[in-house]
């Protein structure tokens, strides 16, 4: 795996993912500009399959998205809600 | 005068939308450390807000929450905070120096300064998209902020967060 010449901007890309995405499986697209070919998106895929995260390189997509990561660990609270009318201004700050 | 507002009636949401009377819940600090099994209350209020999540977000549904400001009246904002009664501080924050506080035209009557309304930056609520649609059906004819008091309104509450406190400056030239 380590053979493969990633494009320079791949493992750029990868250390600005946040920590809270490891282990989790999600989309990049990046743009025509940098993401030349799919064949470069195919090896890069293939190079980051082997790490926890496993990452989907679409080319020739104008922008950056993702799925949003659900919020784990998850518990269920049972609620009630209770109306307590009007939301009050907040007190403001005196030093802002 | 040029108006800040546009009447809208749709369902769809974008930034600079106020949708009055949404409900808010107001989780207390001691929220989720009880008994897991006891169901828990959540003080819930009602409030004006103004729709802060950028538009295209909204437009391509790239939020699963949308971020709202809540918006008052100067009475009402000056009844918690009766310093703001005082000569000068209004135009202060007119003037845009009064960081976390935004004022916008009433939509009724721009003209009249004292019925403008104050967006405060320091209270942001996520609600669902789904209930600020139903909730703008519900509403009907409602106010959209038109560009570039938008944009104005947009990039203030960019500065806001953007800002940065230094430790110490160069001393003030006299």
């Amino acid at each position: 795996m380590n053979a493969i010449a990633l494009p320079s901007y791949v493992p750029a890309l990868y250390q600005q993912l946040p920590s809270i995405w490891t282990g989790r499986s999600f989309s990049l697209a990046i743009g025509p500009d940098t993401a030349q070919s799919n064949t470069r998106a195919l090896e890069a895929a293939t190079h980051y399959s082997s790490r926890p995260t496993i990452i989907y390189l679409v080319a020739e997509h104008e922008d950056l998205t993702y799925d949003h990561v659900p919020l784990t660990p998850t518990r269920t609270i049972k609620t009630r809600y209770r109306f307590v009318g009007r939301l009050p201004a907040r007190e403001f700050p005196a030093d802002e | 005068m040029e108006p800040f507002w546009h009447q809208i009636s749709e369902a769809d949401l974008a930034q600079g939308d106020m949708l009055p009377s949404c409900l808010v819940p107001h989780f207390t600090p001691d929220f989720g450390t009880g008994d897991p099994e006891a169901v828990q209350e959540v003080p819930t209020a009602e409030a004006d807000l103004i729709i802060v999540t950028q538009t295209c977000d909204l437009v391509n549904d790239k939020v699963s929450l949308v971020a709202l400001c809540p918006i008052h009246t100067i009475a009402a904002f000056e009844e918690r905070n009766a310093r703001f009664k005082q000569k000068g501080k209004w135009e202060e924050v007119r003037k845009g120096r009064v960081e976390g506080l935004h004022l916008l035209a009433s939509p009724e009557a721009p003209e009249d300064n004292k019925k403008a309304l104050v967006v405060d930056f320091g209270e942001i609520f996520s609600l669902p998209p789904e209930y600020l649609r139903g909730r703008a059906e519900q509403i009907g004819a409602r106010w959209r902020l038109s560009s570039p008091f938008l944009k104005h309104f947009s990039q203030a509450f960019a500065r806001y967060f953007m800002r940065v406190g230094l430790p110490s400056s160069i001393p003030p030239y006299k």
